[in-house]
């Protein structure tokens, strides 16, 4: 119950209003599912989930592979190229030498 | 007489070690996680009782942490303690938070006005929720830097020293605006009448008792 009364208001003075102040102002706790999600969001997600170093390798790791892969594909499809090129170039100088031509 | 060096060293380390700590918290997430829980709670504080709301109070404090992880790399130690660049960007926000209500008014409801008390009479606990209202109306009617102060010493139970320290100022200058701020309180109090004074500051003002103080 409160000590200082409003009723009591008249005449006031420091030591009142320093009472009420007192008695109104008091801690209040936040949920704690609230701080333990921020905290999760915060540390837990962002901090270790995206800023660590071992991420960032793994990262790094997966970037290089991507490419060495794109290049090896690329490579395997120019040697194919000039495979179907060479052989096309056979089969025309083939035909040129042939008795019937 | 030696107690003052004394706890002025006591208070150099701690310094020491928070600043070690608030170095770490630039690449270690963990190191963030140890100043934020040592923080939350008092930022949620000083947040509920500028906004008056709870879920309002929940946002912001998640935007303080927030900001403070992002830029925390960029924290200068300037002989204030960390907590005084937290509550310097929670009064931001809540500066923001208070310019944009301005311009759509919302009446949230207080829950802490509210509470049932069990036993209490129904008619008692209005009364007590009146009053409470009416004290907080005229706190919130304060300017932001007094509200601040009124906080950190009666929520935070916090010494003058250490208010000082966190809003810049001298020790005897925090006692100097403690003295006004309860003469200005004083005063508006004095000025409200005495059987509904509460309600009517509360409609002067569409109803709300955490309306939103003026900014310094």
């Amino acid at each position: 119950m409160r000590q200082v009364s409003f009723s009591t208001r008249a005449g006031w003075n420091r030591e009142k209003v320093e009472a009420w102040l007192q008695e109104a102002l008091v801690p209040v706790e936040p949920k704690s599912g609230f701080v333990h999600r921020l905290r999760a969001r915060l540390v837990d997600y962002r901090g270790r989930g995206v800023a660590s170093p071992w991420m960032l390798l793994a990262l790094l790791g997966a970037v290089v592979l991507f490419l060495i892969a794109a290049v090896n594909a690329a490579m395997r499809l120019i040697v194919a190229l000039f495979g179907v090129v060479t052989a096309i170039r056979r089969q025309r100088r083939n035909r040129s030498r042939s008795p019937s031509a | 007489m030696q107690e003052e060096p004394i706890s002025r060293a006591a208070a150099a380390l701690e310094h020491s070690d928070e600043l070690a700590l608030v170095q770490r918290a630039a690449t270690e997430a963990e190191a963030f996680g140890t100043l934020y829980e040592r923080y939350v709670r008092r930022i949620y504080n000083y947040i509920y009782y500028r906004t008056g709301n709870h879920h309002d109070a929940e946002d912001l404090t998640a935007r303080v942490f927030q900001r403070a992880m992002r830029h925390v790399g960029s924290f200068e130690d300037k002989g204030v303690p960390f907590s005084a660049w937290l509550y310097r960007i929670a009064h931001n926000l809540v500066a923001n938070w208070h310019r944009d209500r301005s311009r759509r008014p919302l009446v949230p409801l207080d829950d802490r006005a509210i509470q049932s008390g069990g036993q209490i009479h129904p008619e008692t606990q209005a009364v007590a929720a009146e009053e409470e209202a009416l004290l907080l109306t005229a706190v919130r009617r304060l300017p932001a830097e007094r509200q601040q102060l009124l906080i950190l010493k009666f929520v935070e139970r916090l010494s003058n020293a250490d208010i000082g320290r966190i809003m810049g100022r001298t020790e005897g200058a925090i006692k100097s605006l403690y003295h006004r701020t309860l003469n200005s309180l004083r005063d508006e109090l004095s000025r409200s009448p005495s059987s509904n004074g509460a309600g009517q500051i509360a409609s002067e003002l569409g109803g709300d008792p955490f309306v939103s103080g003026r900014e310094e």
